[in-house]
């Protein structure tokens, strides 16, 4: 499948036009568009990164067609575009259950992980996974989001909470968190 | 880092190492969901229903946490220089007053967690495990001394990295790396103009399996 570099005019006629009359230009944007791909795709999926910057280009053009009045899509849809095609492909891959490369080849690595080791974090994980479950719902969502790696901060933007808020819903579900895996025999 | 601060992570590195391979499910939300519910767009009762599900759904917990470490780089990567140094200069009273904020709030926090005892959450313990560069985004690195640098993501990690040219051009990778630094070999560069802006990005993988992907980083040659 030809990349976007490859694309034909016509389907590419009405960024070529913006980008020839706007600021940025079209080999700008399709530059950006490229690394915002890269930086979403994981390493064991970079062989298919060519269609996957085709799959997104596409929907960038078509989301371009939509909105008339604003062709310069700006680095957040640009990001977004790009993220959703990749998600989209890296399902793709889960459905099929293929295996991923990397996967293979670390196999034979010696920085291989240690199988006790990762079978141990997955029950721990799956025991978390269960814990959540029985949380209040404020708290399960703010632990959540904490074991994402999200500050308190961040949490009460996405929640739309008080600072304070996000912190006490995280400090009680946390304890709670550790009561249940405590209960469970589960230690990380 | 304190003995809770090994938990949290122990926590946070468990919780994403619960079959991520599992294949998405029905009542997995669409990528776009997921994006704006991470920046806080949509409807709260929206954002709320997308974070129920990746309470219970490895994988798109897995989707979600791409999308955090891409929000980081983009909006690093989107801010030139000069943009950057434009918005200092006009918002400096601001961040005058942001800082002072922040040493308060610092302040106070700290004096909350030593009452709170060890099994205090650590708040900003993500900041800790995320990759970043050491190496100065300004400066431009002899081709016969390009060496990559980056933050320790943990005890016993071992790291691989990719170098790409922006087109994507693959110059350089290693992995099973120990050290936190890479010298990209002169011969790879030697076909790539004076000039150059180098891609280049890392992955951990800690002893329990867990991963780590840092942001896109960028680096200049001479």
């Amino acid at each position: 499948m030809p990349g976007p570099d490859q694309g034909d005019e016509s389907a590419t006629s009405t960024l070529g036009r913006e980008a020839r009359s706007g600021p940025t230009g079209e080999a700008e944007l399709r530059r950006r568009f490229r690394a915002q791909v890269a930086r979403f795709c994981p390493s064991w999926l970079h062989s298919q990164i060519d269609d996957i910057v085709q799959v997104a280009w596409m929907r960038l053009r078509d989301a371009q067609e939509k909105n008339e009045r604003n062709r310069d899509p700006g680095p957040s849809l640009i990001a977004k575009v790009a993220y959703c095609a990749t998600i989209d492909e890296i399902r793709r891959q889960r459905r099929r259950k293929e295996v991923p490369v990397e996967d293979v080849a670390e196999a034979a690595c010696s920085a291989a992980p240690d199988p006790a080791r990762l079978a141990g974090a997955r029950e721990i994980g799956r025991g978390i996974r269960d814990c959540l479950s029985r949380l209040i719902p404020n708290r399960r969502r703010a632990v959540t989001l904490y074991l994402q790696g999200h500050s308190a901060p961040e949490t009460g933007r996405i929640l739309d909470w008080p600072l304070k808020r996000a912190e006490n819903m995280i400090f009680r579900g946390m304890a709670d968190l550790r009561r249940c895996l405590d209960a469970k025999g589960l230690k990380p | 880092m304190s003995e809770s601060g090994s938990v949290t992570e122990r926590l946070r590195r468990a919780f994403a190492a619960d079959e991520q391979s599992r294949p998405p499910g029905p009542h997995c939300p669409e990528p776009d969901r997921i994006w704006d519910a991470l920046h806080g767009r949509g409807g709260s009762e929206e954002r709320r229903e997308v974070v129920d599900h990746i309470a219970e759904c490895a994988a798109c917990a897995a989707d979600w946490r791409v999308a955090m470490v891409s929000a980081e780089s983009t909006e690093a990567s989107e801010a030139t220089p000069a943009t950057v140094r434009a918005g200092v200069r006009s918002r400096w009273p601001l961040l005058v007053a942001a800082a002072a904020a922040l040493l308060v709030v610092t302040l106070v926090a700290v004096d909350r967690l030593s009452e709170r005892g060890d099994e205090t959450p650590v708040y900003r313990a993500s900041e800790t495990t995320a990759i970043r560069s050491l190496i100065d985004p300004q400066e431009t690195l002899p081709r016969d001394q390009a060496v990559l640098r980056w933050s320790p993501a943990g005890e016993e990690a071992r790291y691989s990295i990719e170098i790409d040219t922006l087109g994507l051009e693959p110059v350089s990778a290693a992995r099973g790396l120990e050290a936190t630094e890479y010298q990209v070999p002169p011969e790879a560069l030697d076909e790539l103009p004076p000039g150059t802006t180098l891609h280049w990005r890392v992955e951990a993988r800690l002893p329990d399996g867990s991963r780590i992907l840092s942001p896109a980083f960028l680096a200049r040659i001479e």
